[in-house]
């Protein structure tokens, strides 16, 4: 019996590390800067569908991911998880952390051992684990479980990540930018199997990826973080109505976009596809149509982009 | 979707297994580490306990005293390096598999006094070995192990402290691993300083080891002390090095990477 | 596929009725489930069920339990009576409001109509209607 999915909630969560030194496995030494990794995030993450957790790089996804698998605890502030309206701190909680499984790009395994001994002790402590599933899923991604991790690519390193997080079969399974070094036909699997594994066993899946273009289609949910706080968080319906794009000739194109805010503009020789913010209005697709301009959907990356600039977006306009 | 609703009993009872799961795994991890390891270990000294010996006798010299010397001190340290390398390799797998800091503990706890009793059992097992080899050979075995007054004992009460030191090192290693991981390198090598003096305390404790001398003017024991005295104090170092250990682990982050 | 600027269910179910009207999907056929739809196009699979919802309440497709989901009794019919109003509301109306404003009269429409129907060369028409 598997629980029903995991759902969070995080209240004015704060998370601030110290500077520190340490050795990485190769033995050197790196320098890990003080700073704020996350600054006042509340946040609800709906339990039961696939919610993309976005940002650029030093956003705080990653510590935000690792506070719900309770690697970490928060400086201040809650966080709960679980199922229902049972939630619970994470921290040293058997109860969510055997039904929360985190998977890292570095995949987190025993670097000495074999892929196999690596996923014996995922075995032996999830709960739910489908070896079946995880011997298939190796031999999708022609990973050899024989090998130890050291002899693996990258991309094979993060296909193991990928059969340990759907295999656990967590009631929450956050996939922290697990494709790293997977060529893209190896990509298009995982998603399939994501979304294969995910009908077949309902449960909350967060995915973090900068692949954004590749992985929107799969968002029930979207939030965006941003130097340590919440951007955005809402349905991917609702983020993907925030916009639209026009695709067509210039002079017609420019027409159509006149006084709207242009989120990204891309020329493919005498065409230009346009990213607008806002709706379209009510004679704009008729407009298009006469115009022949196609009107699109909002690449979310577009979005994405211009809600995470550094500048503020009126500046990059009048560059434009 | 199916929604399964659990009742707290359910939650309890998922709870538990979660827990006995991840600590029984712990133990298997760990102890298959520091035992078929430290079997290598303990094979290469039989190795040097019988072979060095007939190798002298070969060449005509006698000894004054056995092997057996270096297997005092080395055990413990073996075991340290074992804790530390074993709690290394665990910690984050451990954690992504579900596991808290609390079954890792116990587990390694665990897997740290089996191999403490198999250690101490190996070691009382080949002073025997040698002093049969010794009296074999007609030489004359000076009696090693615990300096503490044990009387008829002896065997008994060397095997149990150096079972006790085994454990004491092995947690010291974890320890020190642990604090390393949160803390980095600087405060992390900071904090190898309070596992130092448990070893030092278990060591004197036990025998009258390298440190004893210094220990010996505050009246704590030394060479003749009483060896359940001696015993006493080393349970007591145990109990600060297994609550050393617990107090470094439990607090342990794994920092984001990147 | 599905990258039109409405909601990609919207965009799901719009492909579905236009295959039921066209008769690529006959009634009482089995279409895709959830699951296959989802891995088919990788999408959410609760985009392609809230598709489907709608369509079960349209009457397009009904559900089988334990089976999946299947084209209705007279799903097509039904959808050509709707498409046929629609025409007229949201095609030809509009259209026709279009060409009032420009004072096309009504006669000049009718010969249009007439003449493409005969397909007649060099009418008034071929050069405004884009293929």
């Amino acid at each position: 019996m598997t629980p029903a999915p995991f759902g969070a909630r995080l209240d004015d969560v704060v998370v601030r590390f110290g500077a520190q030194r340490r050795l990485t496995m190769d033995g050197a030494a790196v320098k890990d800067e003080a700073g704020t990794a996350l600054d006042g995030v509340t946040l609800d993450l709906r339990p039961g569908v696939i919610t993309g957790v976005l940002g650029r790089n030093g956003a705080g996804k990653s510590t935000l991911l690792t506070l719900l698998a309770a690697f970490n605890r928060p400086t201040e502030g809650t966080v709960r998880v679980g199922a229902g309206e049972l939630l619970e701190d994470p921290w040293e909680n058997p109860w969510v952390t055997a039904n929360v499984q985190l998977v890292r790009e570095s995949g987190d395994l025993m670097d000495d051992e074999r892929v196999s001994e690596t996923l014996k002790y995922y075995a032996d402590l999830r709960p739910y684990w489908d070896a079946d599933l995880a011997a298939r899923l190796l031999d999708t991604f022609e990973v050899n479980p024989r090998k130890k991790p050291t002899a693996l690519s990258r991309g094979k390193r993060s296909a193991v990540g990928a059969t340990i997080g759907l295999a656990a079969r967590a009631p929450l399974t956050i996939l922290d930018e697990v494709y790293l070094g997977m060529d893209a036909p190896t990509r298009y699997a995982f998603y399939d199997e994501i979304l294969a594994d995910y009908a077949e066993h309902p449960r909350t899946i967060l995915l973090s990826s900068h692949l954004v273009e590749e992985v929107e289609r799969l968002f029930e949910d979207v939030v965006v973080l941003h130097r340590g706080k919440v951007l955005l968080a809402e349905t991917a319906e609702e983020m993907q109505s925030r916009g639209f794009s026009l695709t067509g000739p210039v002079a017609a194109v420019e027409e159509l976009a006149r006084g709207r805010r242009e989120l990204h503009r891309q020329r493919l020789g005498a065409t230009v596809q346009v990213t607008i913010e806002g709706a379209p209005d009510d004679g704009t697709a008729a407009a298009a149509r006469a115009a022949g301009v196609e009107l699109g959907s909002l690449p979310l990356q577009d979005l994405f982009v211009r809600l995470t600039q550094p500048e503020p977006a009126g500046a990059t306009e009048v560059r434009r | 979707m199916s929604a399964v609703v659990v009742t707290p009993a359910e939650r309890d009872a998922f709870t538990a297994r979660a827990h006995a799961r991840a600590v029984r795994r712990v133990m298997r991890s760990v102890g298959q580490v520091m035992l078929v390891i430290g079997g290598v270990f303990w094979a290469i000294f039989l190795v040097v306990t019988v072979g060095v010996p007939l190798v002298v006798r070969q060449v005509g010299g006698i000894m004054g005293g056995g092997a057996m010397t270096g297997a005092e001190y080395a055990a413990p340290w073996f075991a340290l390096s074992l804790g530390l390398i074993a709690v290394a390799a665990l910690v984050v797998p451990h954690l992504a598999a579900g596991g808290t800091r609390r079954s890792l503990f116990t587990g390694a706890l665990v897997a740290a006094l089996a191999a403490g009793v198999a250690y101490g059992v190996a070691y009382a097992l080949l002073l025997l070995v040698e002093r049969a080899l010794f009296g074999a050979l007609g030489w004359e075995w000076e009696q090693l192990g615990s300096g503490l007054d044990a009387g008829g004992a002896w065997l008994v009460v060397t095997a149990a402290g150096e079972a006790i030191a085994v454990v004491v090192y092995a947690l010291v290693g974890v320890a020190a691993q642990a604090s390393y991981r949160t803390y980095g390198v600087w405060r992390g090598t900071a904090l190898l300083l309070p596992g130092l003096a448990l070893l030092v305390l278990v060591d004197h404790a036990t025998r009258n080891g390298a440190f004893a001398d210094a220990f010996g003017a505050l009246g704590l024991g030394g060479d003749g002390a009483p060896a359940a005295l001696g015993l006493l104090q080393a349970l007591v170092v145990l109990a600060l090095a297994a609550g050393w250990a617990w107090w470094q682990l439990r607090t342990l982050r794994l920092r984001p990477t990147r | 596929m599905f990258d039109g600027p409405e909601p990609i269910y919207v965009q799901i179910a719009t492909m579905i009725r236009a295959q039921v009207l066209a008769g690529e999907l006959a009634e009482e056929e089995q279409v895709m489930s959830t699951t296959q739809f989802a891995t088919t196009f990788r999408i959410n699979p609760a985009t392609a069920a809230k598709a489907f919802a709608g369509l079960v309440d349209e009457g397009v497709l009904y559900k089988r339990r334990g089976l999946g989901m299947f084209v209705a009794p007279g799903a097509r019919t039904r959808l050509l009576d709707q498409h046929r109003t629609a025409y007229f509301d949201d095609v030809l109306g509009p259209a026709l409001a279009q060409a009032d404003l420009l004072g096309i009269s009504t006669d000049e429409l009718v010969a249009y109509v007439l003449g493409t129907g005969r397909r007649e060369p060099g009418g008034p028409t071929t050069t405004t209607e884009e293929p």
